[in-house]
Protein backbone atom coordinates (compact mmCIF):
# COMPACT_ATOMS: atom_id res chain seq x y z
CA UNK A 1 0.00 0.00 0.00
CA UNK A 2 3.00 2.66 1.19
CA UNK A 3 4.59 1.64 -2.57
CA UNK A 4 1.10 2.16 -4.32
CA UNK A 5 0.92 5.81 -2.48
CA UNK A 6 4.62 6.42 -2.89
CA UNK A 7 3.72 5.71 -6.89
CA UNK A 8 0.92 8.28 -6.82
CA UNK A 9 3.28 11.08 -5.26
CA UNK A 10 5.30 10.94 -7.94
CA UNK A 11 2.55 11.41 -10.29
CA UNK A 12 1.56 14.11 -8.49
CA UNK A 13 5.03 15.77 -8.03
CA UNK A 14 5.23 14.83 -11.70
CA UNK A 15 2.57 16.78 -12.83
CA UNK A 16 2.91 19.62 -10.35
CA UNK A 17 6.76 19.59 -12.48
CA UNK A 18 5.11 20.34 -15.28
CA UNK A 19 3.22 23.14 -14.51
CA UNK A 20 5.76 24.59 -12.60
CA UNK A 21 8.39 24.28 -15.65
CA UNK A 22 5.40 25.96 -17.95
CA UNK A 23 5.52 28.84 -15.59
CA UNK A 24 8.69 30.98 -16.73
CA UNK A 25 7.20 34.22 -16.84
CA UNK A 26 5.65 34.21 -14.18
CA UNK A 27 6.63 35.74 -10.58
CA UNK A 28 8.19 33.92 -7.81
CA UNK A 29 5.03 34.21 -5.46
CA UNK A 30 2.64 33.88 -8.03
CA UNK A 31 4.21 30.67 -8.69
CA UNK A 32 4.55 29.46 -5.32
CA UNK A 33 0.82 30.44 -4.93
CA UNK A 34 -0.91 28.69 -7.81
CA UNK A 35 1.46 25.48 -7.04
CA UNK A 36 0.07 25.40 -3.41
CA UNK A 37 -3.26 25.95 -4.41
CA UNK A 38 -3.32 22.92 -7.21
CA UNK A 39 -1.34 20.86 -4.46
CA UNK A 40 -3.99 21.86 -1.81
CA UNK A 41 -6.68 20.81 -4.68
CA UNK A 42 -5.30 17.23 -5.17
CA UNK A 43 -4.24 16.05 -1.30
CA UNK A 44 -8.34 17.64 -0.77
CA UNK A 45 -9.60 15.05 -3.62
CA UNK A 46 -7.34 12.54 -2.56
CA UNK A 47 -8.59 12.34 1.07
CA UNK A 48 -12.47 11.80 -0.75
CA UNK A 49 -11.27 9.02 -2.36
CA UNK A 50 -12.16 5.33 -1.12
CA UNK A 51 -9.35 3.71 -2.51
CA UNK A 52 -6.10 5.41 -3.60
CA UNK A 53 -5.86 3.42 -6.89
CA UNK A 54 -3.57 5.25 -9.84
CA UNK A 55 -6.73 5.52 -12.00
CA UNK A 56 -8.42 7.64 -9.70
CA UNK A 57 -5.48 9.80 -9.29
CA UNK A 58 -5.35 10.20 -13.46
CA UNK A 59 -8.91 11.18 -13.30
CA UNK A 60 -8.20 13.82 -10.38
CA UNK A 61 -5.40 15.30 -12.75
CA UNK A 62 -7.49 15.05 -15.59
CA UNK A 63 -9.98 17.04 -14.36
CA UNK A 64 -7.95 19.75 -13.05
CA UNK A 65 -6.77 20.09 -16.75
CA UNK A 66 -3.00 20.11 -18.92
CA UNK A 67 -0.30 22.16 -16.88
CA UNK A 68 0.41 23.90 -20.41
CA UNK A 69 -2.90 25.23 -20.25
CA UNK A 70 -3.42 25.84 -16.56
CA UNK A 71 0.09 27.90 -16.86
CA UNK A 72 -0.90 29.64 -19.60
CA UNK A 73 -4.29 30.86 -17.74
CA UNK A 74 -2.22 32.32 -15.33
CA UNK A 75 0.32 34.00 -17.24
CA UNK A 76 -2.62 35.71 -19.20
CA UNK A 77 -4.13 36.87 -15.88
CA UNK A 78 -3.67 40.58 -15.56
CA UNK A 79 -1.08 41.27 -12.70
CA UNK A 80 -3.80 44.27 -11.50
CA UNK A 81 -7.24 44.86 -9.83
CA UNK A 82 -10.07 43.90 -12.26
CA UNK A 83 -10.87 46.31 -15.12
CA UNK A 84 -14.55 47.09 -13.82
CA UNK A 85 -14.96 49.48 -11.20
CA UNK A 86 -17.78 48.88 -8.51
CA UNK A 87 -18.77 52.64 -8.53
CA UNK A 88 -20.89 53.96 -11.55
CA UNK A 89 -18.66 56.24 -13.63
CA UNK A 90 -20.89 58.80 -13.54
CA UNK A 91 -20.85 59.12 -10.04
CA UNK A 92 -16.99 60.19 -10.94
CA UNK A 93 -17.57 62.82 -12.92
CA UNK A 94 -17.65 66.51 -11.96
CA UNK A 95 -20.76 68.49 -12.17
CA UNK A 96 -19.90 71.54 -14.64
CA UNK A 97 -20.67 75.27 -13.25
CA UNK A 98 -23.54 76.56 -15.21
CA UNK A 99 -23.52 79.80 -16.74
CA UNK A 100 -26.28 82.41 -15.22
CA UNK A 101 -28.77 83.88 -18.21
CA UNK A 102 -29.91 87.70 -17.00
CA UNK A 103 -33.16 85.69 -15.64
CA UNK A 104 -31.09 84.09 -13.39
CA UNK A 105 -29.34 87.21 -12.27
CA UNK A 106 -32.60 89.23 -12.45
CA UNK A 107 -34.07 86.44 -10.05
CA UNK A 108 -30.52 86.44 -8.06
CA UNK A 109 -31.29 90.24 -7.53
CA UNK A 110 -34.57 90.57 -6.12
CA UNK A 111 -34.26 88.06 -3.98
CA UNK A 112 -31.67 89.25 -2.64
CA UNK A 113 -33.02 92.04 -1.98
CA UNK A 114 -36.29 90.69 -0.43
CA UNK A 115 -33.72 88.71 1.88
CA UNK A 116 -32.45 91.68 2.95
CA UNK A 117 -35.93 93.90 3.57
CA UNK A 118 -36.57 90.72 5.72
CA UNK A 119 -33.46 90.93 7.64
CA UNK A 120 -33.85 95.35 8.44
CA UNK A 121 -37.59 94.35 9.25
CA UNK A 122 -36.87 92.06 11.65
CA UNK A 123 -34.18 93.55 13.32
CA UNK A 124 -35.99 97.09 13.21
CA UNK A 125 -39.44 95.44 14.92
CA UNK A 126 -37.40 93.86 17.55
CA UNK A 127 -35.77 96.82 18.32
CA UNK A 128 -38.82 98.93 18.48
CA UNK A 129 -40.66 95.91 20.70
CA UNK A 130 -37.90 96.04 23.03
CA UNK A 131 -38.33 100.08 23.89
CA UNK A 132 -41.99 99.34 24.56
CA UNK A 133 -41.84 96.74 26.79
CA UNK A 134 -38.98 97.91 29.00
CA UNK A 135 -39.85 98.51 32.42
CA UNK A 136 -39.49 101.42 33.42
CA UNK A 137 -38.27 101.03 37.01
CA UNK A 138 -35.70 99.09 35.83
CA UNK A 139 -33.18 101.59 36.50
CA UNK A 140 -33.77 103.07 40.20
CA UNK A 141 -32.18 105.98 41.85
CA UNK A 142 -30.34 105.01 44.94
CA UNK A 143 -32.46 106.18 47.63
CA UNK A 144 -30.93 108.37 50.43
CA UNK A 145 -29.09 106.16 53.38
CA UNK A 146 -29.70 107.74 56.65
CA UNK A 147 -25.49 107.10 57.37
CA UNK A 148 -24.54 109.06 54.65
CA UNK A 149 -21.49 111.04 56.00
CA UNK A 150 -21.77 114.85 54.52
CA UNK A 151 -19.26 116.96 53.65
CA UNK A 152 -18.70 119.86 55.29
CA UNK A 153 -20.60 122.51 54.73
CA UNK A 154 -23.27 121.37 53.61
CA UNK A 155 -26.76 121.53 54.79
CA UNK A 156 -28.16 118.54 55.94
CA UNK A 157 -31.97 118.13 54.91
CA UNK A 158 -34.28 118.41 57.56
CA UNK A 159 -34.74 114.91 59.44
CA UNK A 160 -31.50 113.70 58.34
CA UNK A 161 -28.94 113.12 61.41
CA UNK A 162 -25.47 114.12 61.05
CA UNK A 163 -23.09 110.78 61.34
CA UNK A 164 -22.29 109.67 64.81
CA UNK A 165 -25.67 110.50 66.29
CA UNK A 166 -28.19 107.76 64.99
CA UNK A 167 -31.71 108.23 66.16
CA UNK A 168 -33.45 105.96 67.85
CA UNK A 169 -36.79 104.85 68.93
CA UNK A 170 -37.77 105.99 72.35
CA UNK A 171 -36.69 103.24 74.83
CA UNK A 172 -39.67 101.81 76.03
CA UNK A 173 -40.30 103.48 79.79
CA UNK A 174 -38.10 101.78 82.60
CA UNK A 175 -40.54 99.98 84.93
CA UNK B 1 -29.02 20.06 -33.47
CA UNK B 2 -25.29 18.55 -33.22
CA UNK B 3 -23.52 20.09 -30.96
CA UNK B 4 -20.06 21.05 -32.12
CA UNK B 5 -16.86 21.73 -30.52
CA UNK B 6 -16.69 25.43 -31.09
CA UNK B 7 -12.54 26.42 -31.83
CA UNK B 8 -11.45 27.25 -28.34
CA UNK B 9 -10.04 30.57 -29.45
CA UNK B 10 -13.96 31.71 -29.11
CA UNK B 11 -14.70 30.12 -26.32
CA UNK B 12 -11.69 31.67 -24.60
CA UNK B 13 -12.86 35.34 -26.18
CA UNK B 14 -15.84 34.60 -24.39
CA UNK B 15 -15.06 33.50 -21.06
CA UNK B 16 -12.62 36.11 -20.47
CA UNK B 17 -14.41 39.12 -18.45
CA UNK B 18 -17.23 36.71 -17.95
CA UNK B 19 -15.96 33.60 -16.00
CA UNK B 20 -14.54 35.52 -12.50
CA UNK B 21 -18.65 36.57 -12.19
CA UNK B 22 -19.54 33.08 -12.45
CA UNK B 23 -17.50 32.55 -9.37
CA UNK B 24 -18.72 35.48 -7.68
CA UNK B 25 -22.22 34.64 -8.36
CA UNK B 26 -21.63 30.81 -7.18
CA UNK B 27 -20.86 32.26 -3.60
CA UNK B 28 -23.65 34.51 -3.54
CA UNK B 29 -25.16 32.47 -1.43
CA UNK B 30 -23.00 31.71 1.01
CA UNK B 31 -19.52 30.56 1.36
CA UNK B 32 -18.26 27.20 -0.63
CA UNK B 33 -15.28 25.56 -0.25
CA UNK B 34 -12.07 26.46 -2.82
CA UNK B 35 -12.51 22.77 -4.37
CA UNK B 36 -16.10 22.73 -4.54
CA UNK B 37 -16.21 25.90 -6.64
CA UNK B 38 -13.50 24.34 -8.81
CA UNK B 39 -15.43 21.47 -9.19
CA UNK B 40 -18.74 22.98 -9.84
CA UNK B 41 -17.62 25.58 -12.39
CA UNK B 42 -15.01 22.66 -14.16
CA UNK B 43 -18.64 20.92 -14.56
CA UNK B 44 -20.03 23.49 -17.02
CA UNK B 45 -19.48 22.34 -20.07
CA UNK B 46 -20.15 25.54 -22.31
CA UNK B 47 -17.87 27.59 -20.30
CA UNK B 48 -15.15 24.99 -21.53
CA UNK B 49 -12.68 25.17 -18.17
CA UNK B 50 -10.54 22.91 -16.82
CA UNK B 51 -10.63 23.00 -12.57
CA UNK B 52 -6.60 24.07 -12.95
CA UNK B 53 -7.28 27.06 -14.76
CA UNK B 54 -9.60 28.96 -12.19
CA UNK B 55 -7.16 28.78 -9.49
CA UNK B 56 -5.17 31.81 -11.40
CA UNK B 57 -8.46 33.35 -11.54
CA UNK B 58 -9.27 32.63 -7.70
CA UNK B 59 -5.81 34.31 -6.55
CA UNK B 60 -6.69 37.38 -8.92
CA UNK B 61 -10.10 37.61 -7.15
CA UNK B 62 -8.42 37.33 -3.28
CA UNK B 63 -6.17 39.88 -4.64
CA UNK B 64 -8.41 42.24 -5.45
CA UNK B 65 -10.50 41.27 -2.54
CA UNK B 66 -13.65 40.72 -4.39
CA UNK B 67 -13.45 37.51 -2.22
CA UNK B 68 -12.15 36.73 1.17
CA UNK B 69 -11.26 33.10 2.04
CA UNK B 70 -10.39 31.61 5.48
CA UNK B 71 -9.05 27.77 6.32
CA UNK B 72 -10.84 25.61 8.32
CA UNK B 73 -10.06 21.82 9.84
CA UNK B 74 -11.63 19.08 7.78
CA UNK B 75 -13.58 15.95 9.02
CA UNK B 76 -11.35 14.32 6.57
CA UNK B 77 -7.93 15.15 5.00
CA UNK B 78 -6.14 18.63 4.87
CA UNK B 79 -7.13 21.98 6.18
CA UNK B 80 -9.99 23.61 3.83
CA UNK B 81 -9.80 26.98 2.25
CA UNK B 82 -13.39 28.53 2.32
CA UNK B 83 -14.24 31.49 -0.13
CA UNK B 84 -16.48 34.26 0.92
CA UNK B 85 -17.79 37.31 -1.03
CA UNK B 86 -16.86 40.50 0.13
CA UNK B 87 -18.58 44.32 0.11
CA UNK B 88 -17.22 44.84 -3.37
CA UNK B 89 -17.46 42.01 -4.83
CA UNK B 90 -20.75 41.34 -4.38
CA UNK B 91 -20.83 45.28 -5.77
CA UNK B 92 -19.22 44.17 -8.79
CA UNK B 93 -21.44 41.38 -9.23
CA UNK B 94 -24.41 43.99 -9.39
CA UNK B 95 -21.97 46.43 -11.56
CA UNK B 96 -21.64 43.44 -13.97
CA UNK B 97 -25.11 42.36 -14.25
CA UNK B 98 -26.61 45.64 -15.32
CA UNK B 99 -24.08 45.76 -17.94
CA UNK B 100 -24.06 42.24 -18.96
CA UNK B 101 -28.08 42.15 -19.20
CA UNK B 102 -27.61 44.98 -21.97
CA UNK B 103 -24.97 43.38 -23.74
CA UNK B 104 -26.21 40.31 -24.11
CA UNK B 105 -29.47 42.11 -25.45
CA UNK B 106 -27.30 43.70 -27.81
CA UNK B 107 -25.83 40.98 -28.96
CA UNK B 108 -29.23 38.55 -29.70
CA UNK B 109 -30.74 41.53 -31.19
CA UNK B 110 -28.09 41.58 -33.50
CA UNK B 111 -26.79 38.23 -34.36
CA UNK B 112 -29.93 36.35 -33.65
CA UNK B 113 -31.51 34.01 -31.54
CA UNK B 114 -32.28 30.29 -33.09
CA UNK B 115 -35.57 28.87 -32.05
CA UNK B 116 -34.76 25.45 -30.59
Amino acid sequence: MTEQTEKIDRIVDGYLGLVERALGGLSEAHRAELLGDLREHIEAERAELTSQSEAAIRVILDRLGDPEEIAAAALSEPGRMPVIAAAPVTAMMPVPPRRLGPLGWSLIGVSAVLVLACVVLTILGLFVRSEDTAPASSVQAPSPSPSVELSSGAVPPSGVVPSGSVSSPAPPPAS
Amino acid sequence: MCRMNQPTELSTALRRGTLEYCVLALLEGGERYGVELVRRLGAERALATTEGTLYPLLSRLRRSRWVETTWRESPSGPPRRYYTLTAGGSAALGAFRTEWAEFRDTVDRLVGVSDR
